[in-house]
């Protein structure tokens, strides 16, 4: 047991990476005066005292019950970071090496902090002569006051196409986890990600993820952080060539005393690109969510088109939401909208089911499911768009 | 069949309704009509049920039941619909799972089996048609989008689809255009049976000449203040709400 910073003193040490040590040290702990940290102090991952390297506990029951009825043409398995030939089914996936950099413009300590320590991600590179539709990744994260890194990467070459969703288990409640994902798109790409946490109730997971975009291609990232204390997600996309689209979605639904934050930054470079955010929140009890969705467009990015919404609904008294939608614009030819709204079930929505013979509780159910389908139907692959609806609709 | 007796009905502590005597029986068409004001809105809601207007007086028996022991859905399933003035969007439900779990949930407080798939389905098409609502309209979420005359056409779709006992119409006419208004009457017209009834509360005599109703009754404060039969309408027209106060 040590902390994250005897931790990574001594990783450097083993793989002679003093850039990143250096990149490490330069940054200050997150703290609450910062914009992006208000919500939550991030001290105890730097002062707790963790096991960084725990011992394997997987069985092969585990997986099933992780994946049950999800349809898949390859997967993945991983254990605090580590990968499971075991229990995966990965002879069609195309492996990249691992690349350690430190030229990413790493945006705080714990990013450089999941560079330095995720060991064996997943690394995927797809290309147009793979056969691959759905790609499932299994990241299961165990051990007693454990602290794990994974960092997975995605290439996608030119013209081919891919839809991959990882899915979070915990297996014991005192594990914490760094999670980083990057994904490439090349010309004429397009890549479907989707991400679900299902974490036990004191699990805390941090996770950045970096996309990179080239011309004509699709991004398509989505967020469902259905269960676990303490779910952050920062993504940015950097989009470098013309008719690059993303479509950027999410639906968090904090209770009790659970925190989902999505920090979602898009940056339109070129010209001629578009970009769709779709996050939707509902929070009861003292759940606690946080949207922050930019658009940026720099000053030769004409005819950019790009549209935010974020839409919440408080089941509570004591529920918060927070959402800071921005646009910062620099051209002088584009069109760029931001929606928010945050507010209780409609009243007279209830009022008119009611009267209509619907009883008071099912029509509290048909409007909270029409809710969160707009942004669960945007989920391509049936059998995991079922298995986040039956989640979410069990929590509310 | 409807019988209420001395109804006294508040909001937010105003008294609106001061004292309403209404006897209405199966296979009759009541009109009330009334200036801004005088308590019709404030009639329909109580009587289905909405919790922001208080009873303070008097009893309103449906069928020998008295409603006020029923919350608003066990009033709809023993038969009371009310048409809305203004009804309400609710994106993100579908028209057919609306309506569906509307009328399922009839059926259930009724001991009666749910119409399976196949025949609920072909249900909904000949109401449709009936009501002249457009097909395309059935894949929306609830009168999300829809025009003022499409969403009261979606209301009397909806009494098609639940066959109530006794329908108030609340200002059903209100933003209506003359053809829309025609189609709506006609809906109501194949409708109306002689087991059915029907509250039409409207503030214009137009459109009774399209739903003839058997008896009129001026609202006025809060009471009724003369009842007559449709040639009332008429004079209130010509005469206005002047003649009665």
């Amino acid at each position: 047991m040590q902390n994250l910073d005897t931790y990574i003193q001594s990783l450097s040490e083993k793989n002679s990476a003093p850039e990143l040590l250096a990149r490490y040290n330069s940054f200050d702990i997150p703290h609450k005066k910062m914009e992006d940290w208000k919500f939550r102090d991030t001290k105890d991952w730097f002062q707790g005292t963790y096991n960084f390297s725990p011992a394997s506990v997987l069985t092969s029951r585990d997986v099933e019950e992780g994946i049950a009825n999800i349809s898949y043409d390859a997967l993945l398995v991983y254990e605090n970071g580590i990968y499971k030939p075991d229990f995966s089914q990965a002879q069609q996936i195309q492996r990249k090496d691992r690349e350690y950099s430190s030229e990413t413009d790493f945006v705080n300590k714990l990013e450089v902090a999941n560079e330095m320590c995720a060991q064996d991600g997943a690394r995927i590179h797809i290309s147009s002569s793979a056969s691959l539709q759905h790609i499932l990744i299994a990241s299961f994260y165990s051990g007693k006051e454990t602290c794990v890194f994974q960092k997975n990467s995605v290439y996608v070459e030119s013209g081919s196409q891919i839809a991959i969703t990882e899915i979070h288990i915990s297996l014991s409640n005192s594990v914490r986890v760094n999670h980083a994902l990057s994904i490439h798109t090349e010309e004429q790409s397009s890549c479907e990600y989707t991400t679900v946490h299902s974490l036990d109730d004191e699990v805390q997971f941090i996770q950045h993820v970096r996309v990179q975009q080239k011309a004509e291609s699709n991004a398509t990232y989505a967020t469902f952080p259905v269960s676990g204390k303490y779910i952050r997600t920062w993504v940015q996309v950097d989009k470098n060539g013309e008719h690059a689209h993303t479509h950027l979605n999410g639906l968090f639904f904090p209770v009790h005393e659970e925190q989902c934050e999505q920090y979602i930054y898009v940056n339109h470079l070129s010209p001629s690109c578009e970009t769709y955010k779709l996050y939707k929140g509902l929070a009861r009890d003292s759940g606690l969510g946080v949207f922050s969705g930019k658009v940026y467009v720099a000053r030769d990015a004409q005819q950019t088109n790009a549209v935010q919404t974020n839409k919440n609904i408080l089941l509570s008294d004591t529920a918060k939401i927070h959402s800071k939608p921005q646009l910062e614009i620099y051209a002088d030819d584009v069109s760029c909208s931001h929606g928010s709204t945050t507010g209780q079930i409609d009243k007279d929505a209830v009022w008119y089911m009611q009267s209509r013979g619907i009883s008071y509780s099912e029509a509290i159910q048909l409007l909270l499911s029409g809710f969160i389908n707009e942004v669960v139907n945007t989920v391509s692959v049936e059998s995991v768009r079922e298995r986040i609806r039956t989640a979410i609709v069990r929590k509310l | 069949m409807l019988e209420i007796h001395n109804l006294h009905a508040s909001v937010e502590g105003n008294e609106i309704l001061k004292g309403i005597n209404l006897s209405v029986k199966p296979g009759e068409i009541h009109a009330i009509m009334g200036p801004n004001g005088s308590g019709k809105s404030t009639l329909s809601n109580v009587l289905a049920g909405h919790e922001a207007f208080e009873v303070t007086k008097g009893s309103v028996l449906f069928e020998g039941k008295n409603i006020f022991d029923l919350s608003p859905e066990e009033r709809a399933w023993e038969g009371i619909f009310l048409a809305f003035q203004y009804p309400v969007e609710i994106p993100g439900v579908s028209m057919t799972n609306f309506i569906k779990t509307a009328v399922e949930a009839k059926y259930k407080y009724q001991g009666k089996d749910a119409p399976s798939p196949a025949d609920f389905l072909k249900m909904m098409k000949e109401k449709q048609a009936m009501v002249g609502l457009a097909q395309s309209l059935t894949g929306r979420s609830v009168n999300e989008g829809f025009s003022g005359g499409e969403k009261k056409k979606n209301d009397i779709f909806q009494m098609a689809m639940l066959e109530p006992k006794l329908a108030i119409l609340d200002e059903t006419d209100s933003g209506l255009d003359i053809d829309a208004l025609r189609i709506v009457a006609e809906g109501v017209n194949t409708l109306k049976k002689p087991d059915n009834a029907y509250i039409v509360i409207t503030h214009y005599q137009r459109l009774l000449e399209y739903i003839v109703p058997d008896v009129v009754h001026i609202l006025h404060d809060g009471k009724i203040v003369k009842s007559g039969d449709k040639s009332l309408a008429f004079e209130l027209e010509e005469k206005g709400y002047d003649w009665v106060k």
